[in-house]
């Protein structure tokens, strides 16, 4: 078989390609909404995905997520790809149903390695236990890959980014740095298991830890993806009205990353995130510039930022681990609204 | 002055070779960044000037010149074994 390496992609590959938070909430500011007494979450406040009500007892989730290539192989690019358009369905608290897919690819490029991307995205979706129902293709000079994906869930039990609350406890189910770490690959900096570690994190499906966030009444959570651990802490302190503080040193971190930002291995990315948390954020004088540029740091695919009732974090922590998730933690709380929406302490 | 000549270097490693570049600066001596990125050049100008460096920037065609008058000298022996959790 034709092999095709994704690698010369890759440089803007995965959640990194996402326009700048800042931008993307300029060119939304003036858009019409469609209002609905049935849409139960909208565009407002910038949630992973939207929620219409359809029956009393039945709500849709819809979501779509593609991106270029974040690594080499097009087998483990189709992968990743759908592990991350199918968590925002999580990260809503649903069970994803049904997938199309989503290709953009380049003319005269081996269809071998496309095959490889879908049959890719097709083993995530069937791990999933969601219907793959077609899709769309068009061609580009860079090949995208992703997914729009329909899951299911009661309207009591949906999970957003809107109702964290003062006291709630922040627990984060994978470690972050995965930024990092594909751009330490890509100038030869990280090592081959460092990397490996990475492409398997990425490819872990957030569907194990929907039982458990229901299970301790989780109200409010978020994907980590590609505005960073900090951004989306931010996004979700906005929608809520409160202030979310984050403890880098209990932060859960891939084993490489923290040496690579030492080194000035930091991602474009991290730094668009910088210029929007912006002056909405405060950074504690004993941080350092790298636990900093950590929070910003763009995820693909990232685990899930939980906001827990304080009596069942530590439960809910060794629930996590017990799922799959071994790395989880507790790294921060939220306070009452303050003039900042973020506090890196 | 010592100069870092990035051009046509892939992101992150214009602004990998500065921050070496800041470890070895002797006393006095100033620093030129050549870049021929935008990306890049924002990237490398935030971080001098996130660790409290002004950077002038002139432009030549596709290249810019950042220059620092002024550097930081910054740490060194940045080791790896010093950041392992395992």
């Amino acid at each position: 078989m034709e092999t095709f390496d994704l690698s010369e992609y890759a440089a803007g590959g995965g959640c990194s390609a996402k326009l700048p938070a800042a931008e993307l909430q300029r060119v939304m500011a003036d858009l019409p909404c469609t209002p609905h007494p049935d849409l139960l979450v909208g565009t407002e406040t910038h949630d992973d995905a939207g929620v219409l009500r359809i029956r009393d007892d039945l709500a849709l989730i819809q979501t779509t997520d593609f991106f270029p290539p974040v690594c080499a192989d097009p087998f483990t690019f189709g992968q990743i790809a759908a592990t991350n358009a199918l968590s925002d369905v999580y990260a809503m608290g649903g069970e994803a149903l049904s997938a199309l897919n989503i290709v953009a690819w380049p003319a005269g490029k081996p269809l071998t390695a496309l095959r490889e991307i879908l049959r890719g995205g097709i083993e995530k979706v069937k791990e999933a236990g969601v219907v793959m129902m077609g899709g769309h293709t068009i061609q580009d000079k860079i090949p995208k890959y992703g997914l729009a994906v329909t899951g299911t869930i009661h309207p009591d039990h949906i999970i957003t980014n809107a109702a964290a609350q003062p006291g709630d406890i922040l627990v984060l189910t994978k470690p972050i740095g995965t930024g990092t770490i594909l751009a330490g690959h890509r100038i030869g900096e990280a090592s081959p298991q460092q990397y490996q570690t990475v492409l398997e994190s990425m490819m872990q499906l957030n569907r194990n830890a929907v039982s458990v966030m229901h299970y301790y009444g989780v109200k409010c959570a978020t994907d980590i993806t590609g505005f960073g651990l900090a951004g989306h802490a931010l996004k979700m302190a906005g929608a809520s009205g409160v202030t979310v503080q984050i403890y880098p040193e209990k932060v859960p971190v891939f084993d490489g990353v923290m040496y690579l930002l030492k080194l000035g291995c930091i991602p474009g990315a991290a730094f668009r995130n910088l210029d929007f948390v912006g002056e909405q954020m405060e950074c504690a004088s004993g941080v350092s510039y790298e636990s900093k540029m950590l929070t910003m740091d763009a995820q693909t695919s990232g685990g899930l930022l939980i906001c827990c009732p304080p009596e069942h974090a530590g439960q809910l922590v060794q629930d996590m681990i017990r799922a799959g998730f071994p790395h989880t933690a507790i790294i921060g709380d939220v306070t009452a609204s303050g003039s900042l929406g973020l506090m890196i302490c | 002055m010592k100069t870092v000549n990035a051009q046509g270097m892939p992101c992150p490693l214009p602004l990998v070779m500065t921050r070496k570049a800041l470890e070895t600066l002797e006393k006095g001596e100033s620093l030129e960044i050549l870049i021929d990125s935008e990306n890049a050049r924002n990237n490398v100008t935030r971080f001098l000037q996130d660790h409290q460096m002004t950077v002038q920037t002139s432009q030549d065609g596709k290249m810019y010149r950042l220059l620092v008058e002024q550097p930081l000298k910054m740490g060194e022996d940045v080791r790896p074994e010093d950041y392992c959790t395992t």
